[in-house]
């Protein structure tokens, strides 16, 4: 092991509505364990999660934000100093989609360019409501998305991968231990013909035109 | 509310601090009440915010002053009315006044950025309530700040104000005018009329001299740059350097978030042009990207001329400039070798979508504008780009080479529509724009030659797959255009390569492959019409369907793509030393089954080379597993091309593969359950399935000696009734996984023989040789029994439905005599989580055994009745549970459905089940009413349809005595259900512009017709005199609609009714 003091570590900003499962998410890495229940963050947790590489150990201080406006606390009081951000929506939930550039505006404004991944979770879930090919936020802010299921484990990793090679610069960059995960939860496996389906959306909405804006005509 | 200063700043630095506290949750909430009560605190919050410290600096920590603009911003967001005068003076003399002390002469915040842009924004939001009455002079009062103070010899701007400044505008930008910020804040009425004010007040007051600001600040700072970059100043600078590039690039976006929404004769002028240009290829990646942004917005600029966006475009000259640019990059790329400059990329991706855009703002002049000359003009302009976005495309970075797809799509889009307003040939700069796209496109469909795609990161080889499928589309769109060169390009291509490799000659991996995957997609883009047989050769006339199978094709030619498959199974690349060209090939023979029954002499090598160590045998379990799928396809497709002899070899061939394989998946944690996981990641064991289900397929061809296929049959369930029996022997408790598991496969893998064979037909036709009963009878004797000493296992039991479901689907209802001892036992032990899968079995079932299965389904529906009833009524806490609910709900009416379609209704009214009908008829009409869910709505209501047009039919009927009439029935249907379904349609909810609402409206006349055919006359007059006119319908009206329901046929009803909707909501 590497002495704690050297490992390279970032400060990670987790933002998003309430209930998209961020909490859940960094909990997920910790513990190993799926929360079910829903307890509203107060304020922010910050929790270390480490990753090994095949340039060594690297951290990342989750901090792990309030997404609902009453638990808020110092809300963007707390993404100072960040160095990456990861923004979560919920893909069964419209409104925590449309609520993403409010999100990203707090953020690029306290933490300027600064690498940040969007992160649509609870792909497990068939009745999704945000399908792939409606997710264009990321290609007109030239950020990374990612389509997850914390439930399932399902792209867990990516995130932090993406964030990790941007930070230190070498796209070879790759973790050589996966990280200690729960298989997937019990009667949720994310069906690979589904999610082959979401890639595709995916793949072909990235040429879809973007809607204009609109001008003063 | 006036509270402590120091104990507010105290609460935020405990707030600050996440390690868990007792005061934590109590500074939280005192945060928030200062939050909430805004109105007031603000003034507390703007001491804590500008407060001068005794060092010159602020005397409150930077976390403290950042929450203090959080509560000045909540006072000021969405507020439309004016301050108060003593408010707004106190706030505007404070923050100029902080302005000119913290950024004009102060250390501007030490340049912590965070603060400087969030307190833009708190300035931006003031702004915004105070320009248009209270402070129209606030650009000027800004400009003030940033000019050189006169008193100094300094002659650049402040840098400090400056950025400020750009962050401001840019803020206001997005306030006013960004269309996905508006689109993610709640819409209202106020906001959007003071917005546009505050637009139409800039643009008439301040736009000329905000531009002019911040261009001139531009100017100054490139002018700095290339002064410090000569290093004709100290060479210290660097930092000085730095905060030069950060003006300009800021400036550069300042000027980007502006273009859209002020007048374009500001920002595109004779010095702005040249300014970019200069930018556009200056040392700093950052300001070139962001010069390629601000190049977009003024292309992409909404114009209501077309001739001034042509000017635009002119004036821009951006296809000249773009095509040396790609020139430069390209150059750059080759000369840095295998060294990735990510950044450089990036750069060279962002003028791919700048291209993009100018080709989409051409595309768009060229097919709206009527003006001919325009679009003589813009058509020119927009061919000129064409080699350039060709070149992009030939880029060997993914991301680069999309950049300009939509571009292509567009270009190719129109070529398209010409092709059919037109009977002319192709001219030739058109057609010889298309060869060069084709050209690049084959060229982007080869796999890197250092690629390995056995075994390389998923990811990249899914990128490249997509990759190759939007390719795909472009040929497709192309062979639109003209047939013969996307045709001829490819199969000259595939066929050069396959016949030079059939001569000896050597072949590279990925060209070989790029071959064999040409003949596979050929016949998706081959769209000619040609389906079958004749996709593959060339039949004088149609033969007849009946005719096919004695048809002898092999004197008929081939078409290309026969062609194509026909050198492919002869150039020997299915012993390609390669193993994805190997697979290359047994996914395309899988594909085209058809061709096989026109050259079936191909059936035997390409059989041969699935059989042995390439396909079935393969030694990699990946490929192998891959190859049971194909070979089940390639079967299943050319079954009745398959002559006994070789079936027979072909069962021996595979015997060695019949045994079950079972592997256990290692745990990572102690809490899951071993053979739940083990059956969901089952490992070879699912591509093995398929090879049961082929085998008994084979098996199946024997139909005409039915006793050598019955022996057949057993010679293959045998071994594995052995090893179920041995499994029952060895099973003692949960820890006994290995053999528990080997059960359920084996009862998996003799469902799926069962399913090899051909499925029971209903009615069943004269002559019909039935499938081996006897064998069957015995498998699923075998079955029960495994489940009665093993029902404790959910998987058993799991396993069990789905093989019985498919031996019914084989056997017809030969095995019914075994449901009762089924269910018995399925339900011995039962687990929620299996609820789903139960009812759909139970469906299942009704489906196959109708009436047979009339006392199971009486004894059973009632507890399951009350069962579900209770579930959904359990609160929802959550996705999982929304989830579940939602998908036991459908499951339940599905089964409610097929018991009536199946004429099993008697089970609601029989002697068991006949006092909880009301309950049961409630519960639907619940359903039936609810808005929130329109699937479930639809089912409801097409379950209650059903219900009128059995049980509403009158009681003493024509005489056959098999009337089901239930007495009163009809006073339900009027007294309760037809008000109900009228309360939905009525209902402010019921968006008949909503697809699935317009289903649940056809739903709904499907049930009043069918109680108009049930009830005849006596519903004609309940509507046309009592029930409309008792919803103060106007007499005709009523008369009307029960005269459409009565005559009409369903499709002008449901018509009438739809139009009748949506005229009463256009009304109200």
């Amino acid at each position: 092991m590497s002495d704690p003091s050297t490992i390279p570590t970032f400060k990670l900003v987790l933002v998003g509505d309430g209930g998209t499962g961020k909490t859940t998410f960094v909990k997920r890495h910790l513990t190993g364990e799926f929360e079910k229940k829903y307890i509203a963050t107060l304020g922010v947790e910050v929790h270390p999660l480490t990753f090994t590489t095949n340039f060594g150990t690297i951290c990342f201080n989750v901090w792990d934000t309030a997404g609902q406006e009453k638990f808020g606390g110092l809300r963007d009081g707390y993404y100072i100093q960040g160095q990456c951000g990861i923004i979560m929506f919920d893909v069964t939930s419209r409104i925590t989609y449309k609520n993403v550039p409010n999100w990203h505006r707090d953020l690029e404004r306290v933490c300027e360019n600064i690498p940040v991944v969007l992160c649509g979770n609870k792909v497990d879930v068939k009745e999704r409501k945000v399908k792939t090919s409606q997710v264009t936020f990321h290609r007109k802010k030239n950020i990374q998305y990612f389509e997850i299921s914390a439930k399932s484990n399902y792209n867990f990793e990516k995130p932090f991968l993406w964030l990790a090679r941007k930070l230190v610069g070498n796209p070879t960059l790759d973790f050589v231990a996966a990280p200690a995960l729960k298989p997937a939860d019990e009667g949720v496996s994310v069906d690979p013909v589904l999610m082959a389906q979401y890639q595709k959306e995916l793949e072909e909405a990235e040429h879809v035109p973007l809607p204009e804006e609109d001008d003063d005509l | 509310m006036d509270p402590d200063l120091n104990q507010l700043v105290q609460a935020i630095q405990i707030a600050s601090d996440p390690t868990p506290s007792t005061l934590h949750s109590q500074a939280l909430e005192y945060l928030q009440t200062i939050q909430q009560n805004s109105a007031s605190t603000w003034r507390v919050a703007l001491t804590l915010f500008v407060e001068p410290g005794p060092d010159g600096g602020r005397k409150y920590p930077p976390a403290a002053r950042f929450f203090a603009l959080r509560v000045i911003e909540e006072f000021l967001d969405n507020r439309f009315e004016p301050l108060d005068e003593e408010s707004f003076q106190l706030l505007r003399q404070s923050l100029v006044s902080y302005i000119q002390s913290e950024y004009l002469y102060g250390s501007a915040e030490a340049g912590a950025a965070y603060l400087r842009n969030k307190f833009s924004h708190t300035l931006t939001l003031f702004f915004l309530v105070t320009y248009l009455d209270q402070w129209p002079t606030f650009f000027g009062d800004i400009f003030a700040l940033i000019r050189p103070p006169q008193s100094t010899s300094q002659t650049t701007f402040n840098p400090h104000v400056s950025l400020l400044f750009f962050h401001l505008v840019h803020e206001i930008s997005g306030e006013v005018a960004d269309q996905l910020i508006k689109s993610a804040r709640t819409y209202t009425a106020a906001r959007q009329a003071r917005d546009t004010r505050v637009r139409d007040a800039v643009r008439d007051r301040d736009a000329a001299a905000i531009n002019e600001a911040v261009l001139t600040i531009v100017a100054d700072g490139v002018e700095r740059m290339s002064r410090l970059r000569k290093g004709d100043v100290a060479s210290t600078n660097e930092k000085e350097l730095d905060m030069a590039v950060e003006v300009v690039d800021w400036g550069t976006r300042t000027f980007a978030s502006y273009v859209g929404w002020i007048d374009i004769n500001l920002t595109v002028t004779p010095t702005t042009v040249p300014l970019l240009f200069n930018l556009l290829s200056d040392q700093s990646l950052t300001i070139r990207l962001a010069t390629c942004g601000a190049l977009t917005r003024i292309v992409s600029k909404g114009l209501k001329e077309p001739s001034d966006k042509l000017q635009l475009i002119k004036v821009l000259s951006l296809g000249q400039v773009l095509d040396t640019l790609e020139t430069k990059t390209r150059a750059e790329h080759a000369s840095r070798g295998s060294d990735v400059d990510e950044g450089e990329e990036s750069y060279r991706e962002a003028l791919g979508k700048l291209l993009n855009v100018l080709g989409l703002e051409l595309s768009k002049l060229v097919e709206e504008c009527p003006i001919e000359d325009i679009c003589n003009e813009g058509t020119q302009l927009l061919n000129q780009s064409l080699p350039v976005m060709l070149r992009f495309m030939a880029d060997e970075y993914d991301d680069t080479c999309s950049t300009i797809f939509p571009f292509l799509q567009a270009v190719l889009g129109s070529y398209k529509k010409a092709r059919k307003s037109s009977s002319e040939p192709l001219d030739e700069s058109r057609r010889s724009f298309l060869i060069s796209l084709l050209t690049v496109i084959l060229q982007k469909l080869k796999w890197d030659e250092e690629a390995d795609p056995e075994d390389m990161d998923d990811d990249d080889k899914v990128a490249f797959e997509d990759l190759r499928k939007d390719l795909r589309t472009f040929m497709d769109a192309t062979f639109v255009i003209d047939q013969g060169l996307v045709s001829d390009a490819l199969s000259t291509l595939a066929l050069n390569t396959m016949n030079a490799y059939q001569r000896g000659v050597s072949v590279k991996w990925n060209d070989a492959e790029l071959a064999v995957y040409i003949v596979y997609i050929y016949g998706e883009i081959n769209k000619t019409g040609s389906k079958g047989r004749t996709a593959f050769c060339h039949t004088p006339v149609s033969v007849a369907k009946e005719k096919r199978k004695e048809t002898d094709y092999s004197e008929y030619p081939l078409t290309k793509h026969g062609e194509m498959l026909y050198v492919l199974v002869q150039s020997g690349f299915s012993a390609y030393p390669n193993k994805t060209v190997a697979m290359q090939f047994f996914e395309t023979t899988a594909r085209y089954g058809d061709f096989f029954k026109v050259r079936k002499e191909c059936i035997v090598p390409t059989l041969q080379a699935m059989m042995d160590a390439r396909g079935l045998h393969n030694p990699e379990s990946s490929l192998r597993s891959r190859v049971f799928y194909l070979f089940h396809r390639f079967i299943k497709e050319d079954r009745n091309e398959i002559p006994v002899d070789l079936a027979g070899s072909l069962i021996e061939g595979m015997r060695d593969l019949l045994v079950v394989q079972v592997e256990v998946p290692e745990l990572d944690s102690p809490d899951q359950d071993l053979l739940t996981e083990a059956v969901k990641t089952p490992g070879i064991f699912d591509a093995q399935l398929y090879l049961f289900e082929t085998v008994g397929t084979l098996i199946s061809l024997f139909y005409k000696s039915p006793e050598q296929r019955g022996a057949l049959l057993l010679s293959v369930v045998k071994p594995l009734l052995d090893d179920l029996s041995q499994d029952i022997q060895t099973v003692k408790s949960p820890e006994d996984v290995i053999p528990i598991l080997k059960a359920h496969h084996v009862i998996m893998a003799l469902g799926n023989i069962a399913k090899g064979f051909p499925e029971f037909p209903s009615p069943v036709p004269d002559g019909y040789i039935l499938p081996p009963v006897d064998v069957f009878s015995q498998v699923a004797q075998a079955i029960i029994v495994s489940l009665e000493a093993m029902n404790s296992f959910r998987v058993i039991r799991d396993a069990t439905r789905n093989a019985f479901t498919r031996i019914l689907a084989t056997t017809g209802p030969t095995v019914t005599h075994l449901i009762p001892p089924l269910m018995a036992n399925l339900l011995a032990h039962f687990e929620p989580t299996e609820l789903i899968d139960f009812m759909n079995f139970i469906g299942q079932l009704v489906h196959r055994l109708q009436e047979e299965l009339y006392d199971v389904l009486d004894q059973l529906i009632g507890p399951l009745s009350a069962h579900i009833n209770n579930l959904l009524s359990q609160p929802v806490t959550g996705t999982d549970d929304q989830v579940t609910h939602v998908d036991t709900k459908k499951a339940y009416l599905t089964l409610l459905n097929t018991i009536m379609s199946s004429k099993l209704h008697g089970i609601f009214t029989s002697e068991r089940n006949g006092s909880q009908l009301e309950g049961l008829l409630g519960s639907m009409q619940r359903l039936a009413e609810d808005t929130s869910d329109p699937s479930s709505q639809k089912t409801a209501v097409q379950f209650l349809s059903r219900c009128v047009s059995i049980w509403a039919q009158p009681t003493m009927s024509n005489g056959d005595g098999q009337s089901q009439g239930l007495p009163g029935f009809e006073r339900f249907v009027y007294e309760r259900l037809v008000p109900s379904t009228f309360s939905v349609l009525s209902s402010p909810q019921f968006n008949i512009k909503d697809g699935q609402m317009l289903v649940v409206l056809n739903e709904i006349c499907n049930f009043l017709q069918n109680i108009s055919k049930a009830r005849g006359e006596e519903a004609f007059n309940f509507f046309a005199s009592a029930f409309l006119p008792a919803q103060n319908w106007p007499p005709d009206a009523a008369l009307e609609f029960a005269t459409k329901l009565r005559d009409l046929d369903s499709k002008a009803f449901k018509k009438y009714l739809a139009d009748f909707v949506r005229a009463s909501r256009s009304g109200s």
